[in-house]
Order: C-alpha cells, then structure tokens, then sequence
C-alpha cells in the first residue's frame, strides 16, 4: 500500500455507527459520488458488490450512501433519517445487489447517477477504517482517496490539452502539487492536486473551455476542524 | 531529509533511538507534524477531542438499559457496572473497562456517534481501556491522549502492512488489531518503555489471528459487542504478560504480516458477508426471521 496514513485516519474517523467500511466508508463514497456529478441527482441507481450487498441493511449502508449523495458527512447524525430527507430534496434512488466482477474489493459501489438529461457512472471501494477510493469515472480509471483537494477535468484529447489546461490555472496563482492524467479512447481525465481552495468562478471557466467535456473541484475530507 | 513516518515496528523503535525521543508518542506526534504540516499544539488538541467524543459517548450511554432495534443488544455495560460478587476474577480496572468497551459498542449499535478505533466494529476497546486506566490510575488526561497517540503508531503499522478491513482480512483487522494498539496504549500509560509496549501489541495479536467476523444479520452487535469487552481484557493480560518480562517469540512486523498470510487462507463466508460461523446458527436464523417479519409488518 503506497498511501500515506495520518494518526486520525486511524483513531477516527469519528462516525455515526455502526459500521467504519459499511457506514462511514460508504457515506464518503456517496459525497465523492456527488463532488464529481456537481449536484444532488435526480434519480440514482447504486449496485453494491460483494459484502455491501450482503449486509446492507444491517449497517445503514443505504442510509448512509444517501446521506453522502445529499452531502452529509459521516458524522452528521442525520444520516439515520436520509431517506426522509432524500424525499424531500426529490432524489429517486434504488439499491440492488450485483456482483461487479471478481477482482472488485469485497466492499465496492457503482452509482448510476442522472440529472437533466446527463448520466454518470462512478464505481468505488470502502477499504475499511472509514477510507474509501473512487476507482472509476464513466469507465475512465481514477484513484481518488479524497485526502486532498483536487480539480477534475474530463476533456477531449483531439482539441484541448494538458499544457493549455495547466497554464490556465497557472494563470490564477494555484499552486499545484500532483497531476495525474489518465487516458481513454480519445478523452483523458486530469486530476489535478492543489493545495488551495478553487473558485467555483474558476472550475467554471475551466468547464467552458473549448474542448473540455466537464470540470470539478473535489473538496478534501479534512481531520483538523476547519 | 531526515523523516520520521515508520512502516515498521523496526523502524519506529530505530526513531526513537537515533531521535533520543522519549516514547512511541513522540515520533507519532512528529510524523504527523511533518505529514500534514500542523503544529504539535494542534495535533494534540485534535487527538483530545476526540478523546472527549469517546468519553461522551461512554457516560451518555452507560444506564442506557434500551435495545437496539434487532433486541439483540442493550444493557450490557449497566450489567458489568453492576455486578457484585467477592469472587469477581477481574480487577477494578478491567472491571471498569468492559463496562465502558460495552457502553461505546451500544452506543455504536444505536447509530450514536462514536471514533472509529480503529474501526467501528473495534471502537469500545480503545476508550475503555484508557478512560479506565486514566480513572483508576489517577493520571492527567493528557497521558490519555498521549496513550491515543501509541495506539495510532502501531494502528499505522498495520495499515501499511495489511488491512483494517474485515471484508478482507476477518476480526481479526478489527479486534484484533485494536487489542494489539490498546496492548501497546496501555503499557505505555504506566510507564513502560516502548519495546515493552510492542511487545505486549505482538502477544495481543497474536492470539487473535484468524478471527472470523461472522455477525448475525450483518449488523455490529453480535458477537461484535461483546468481543470488544473480551478483547480490552485480552489487551490488559498481554500488557501485563510483557510488564513481568514475557517475550513475543515471534517480533510485531512478522505478526503483522502473518496476519495478512491467514487473511489469505480465511474464506469469504468468514469475512464479514454473514454466510458463515455464528451468522448462520439456528439462534441466528430465527433472530434474522424475527427482524424480516417486524419488518414487512
């Protein structure tokens, strides 16, 4: 494991109970689900792989992946009424136990999320301890851990590039620690590591640019209060 | 660059040495420092609060004689504080931490607000032992949150080398590793040096490899609840065990990773998909029968 570990990664997180990998894991896949769609869907299909199918009800794993996918954090105590507040925001949503393949973690989600005629397909993993990863955007491979605040853009390769996207936030005075670009058929998804806040003024002009599919800025699950 | 994050039991105790650091909090305390670029006040201040959820949650919950949903589960920790018999085997001190380890797991399986320690399912072992410790010992709680800090060093050194997921590698991830991070936790609240400290987290885990997690009806309770009072008992032995001079023949790193040899050899019916062991005892299948009927009606 190459990820590096912070002592509250460890003695927390702190949690609505009762399960770390099937609770607090799963609420964070459902935020991380909701950063990269950019708003709370109006109808979401979510397929648990493996353990989460087989002991959903039992741990609030429903619950807490609709909490996540309305924003509340895994301690928000909320989370034990999200269905409520889920029909009161109008957000559909249906579970269903599939099996994702056979060399998926034991504890992994693929949401299916719609909104004004745009759908979006996002898998990811609880990996225990309340960490999770997301692991694939509309079959692009990623590897968010949401341990740092990131700038998503999906974009085409054929009329856009990498460098013209970098000089773009350069531009704004962002620092930039890490990028990562993977590739897929003629899109490639950049994942940029920064270690300000982005502007939504900012993500939205990077979002018009020629070329460029769609952009978001993925907030990081911070352990020191804010 | 010198640096100061550890993968091993090896390499922390190497720290220490060429560091002069006091203790196994002490280098805990620097690798976050250099990790997240926080200062040491802040750090510490952020383990304390934390330290006061888990209080919280120990005396919100301790006479709380409520069920939980499945009524599989309730009153408990009021049981343990009750209890009075002469010939009670536990001293004061354990006494108190299986009561409190019993509060924090009812407290979880309500779905009240708990630290995961470092899982959910392992959250009652650390708070009971320490807060006891703290209470019968008479210590400042800042030995406490001291005492968190050694059990998140040797919780790191199991994340890098195998799992806290039960999906992947049964209890053992769970309870077991938080028993070895409270063996060391507790040793280093009296005064034990820190080969000491993971000594005593070796001889913990040890005896939980191959831990099956096996809950019935998939939910934290039974015999997760439980398991968390057996294992804070399980901790304090091992401290002792090391405090009278008893070695793990076999050192932590080579525990941590025979741990993820046995994950390996363990099936997935024994790995938290509750198709196997207690899950599916005939006690257990009438339980899920009762909880599907409340449920349709």
């Amino acid at each position: 494991m190459s990820d590096t570990w912070s002592v509250f990664d460890i003695i927390g997180p702190i949690m609505v109970g009762p399960s770390s990998s099937h609770t607090a894991g799963a609420c964070k896949l459902g935020i991380m689900a909701r950063y990269i769609f950019g708003k709370t869907p109006k109808i979401v299909h979510i397929e648990l792989h493996g353990s989460f199918g087989d002991v959903k009800e039992g741990h609030c794993t429903d619950l807490a992946i609709v909490g996540g996918l309305l924003g509340m954090l895994p301690s928000n105590k909320n989370i034990c009424t999200s269905d409520e507040r889920a029909k009161e925001e109008g957000m559909e949503y249906s579970f269903q136990a599939n099996n994702l393949g056979d060399d998926q973690h034991p504890n992994t989600v693929r949401f299916t999320l719609q909104a004004d005629d745009r759908t979006q397909v996002i898998t990811g993993c609880s990996v225990g301890g309340g960490k999770a990863i997301i692991t694939e955007i509309d079959k692009i491979p990623v590897y968010l851990t949401g341990n740092y605040s990131s700038l998503l853009v999906c974009f085409d390769n054929t009329n856009f590039s990498l460098n013209t996207l970098l000089q773009h936030i350069a531009q704004k005075n962002i620092t930039i620690v890490n990028t990562e670009t993977t590739i897929y058929k003629n899109r490639t998804l950049a994942d940029i590591e920064i270690k300000e806040y982005f502007y939504p003024k900012t993500v939205q002009e990077i979002s018009t640019l020629n070329g460029v599919e769609w952009a978001r800025y993925i907030n990081h699950f911070s352990h020191y209060p804010q | 660059m010198s640096s100061f994050q550890f993968y091993s039991a090896k390499k922390l105790l190497n720290l220490i040495q060429d560091s002069k650091a006091m203790n196994i909090c002490d280098i805990m305390l620097k690798a976050e420092e250099e990790l997240t670029r926080n200062n040491r006040d802040r750090i510490f201040e952020n383990m304390r609060y934390r330290l006061s959820i888990m209080k919280d949650a120990i005396s919100s919950e301790l006479s709380n004689e409520k069920k939980s949903k499945s009524k599989m589960i309730g009153g408990e920790s009021e049981k343990m504080k009750e209890i009075k018999n002469e010939n009670i085997f536990l001293s004061e001190i354990m006494r108190r931490a299986c009561e409190y380890s019993l509060a924090v797991m009812e407290k979880n399986a309500r779905m009240g607000r708990i630290v995961a320690a470092p899982t959910a399912g392992s959250s009652g072992i650390l708070p009971g032992g320490i807060i006891a410790t703290e209470e019968c010992l008479h210590l400042s709680e800042d030995k406490s949150v001291e005492a968190l800090f050694t059990a998140g060093a040797i919780g790191i050194i199991i994340a890098h080398n195998a799992t806290f997921s039960a999906a992947e590698a049964g209890c053992q991830a769970e309870v077991g590793a938080s028993s070895a991070m409270a063996a060391a936790a507790l040793s280093s609240m009296r005064g034990m040096s820190p080969e000491q400290c993971i000594n005593a987290a070796a001889l913990a885990l040890k005896n939980m490899l191959g831990l099956a997690c096996d809950p019935i009806g998939g939910l934290v309770e039974v015999p997760c609840v439980k398991r968390n009072a057996l294992g804070i008992s399980h901790a304090m032995t091992a401290s002792d065990m090391s405090l009278a001079g008893i070695k793990s023949v076999v050192p932590f790193d080579e525990v941590v990773l025979a741990m993820n040899n046995v994950a390996k050899s363990m099936g997935e019916n024994i790995r938290e998909t509750s198709r196997g062991g207690l899950a599916v005892s005939d006690t257990a299948k009438e339980i899920i029968e009762r909880i599907r009927e409340k449920r349709r009606k």
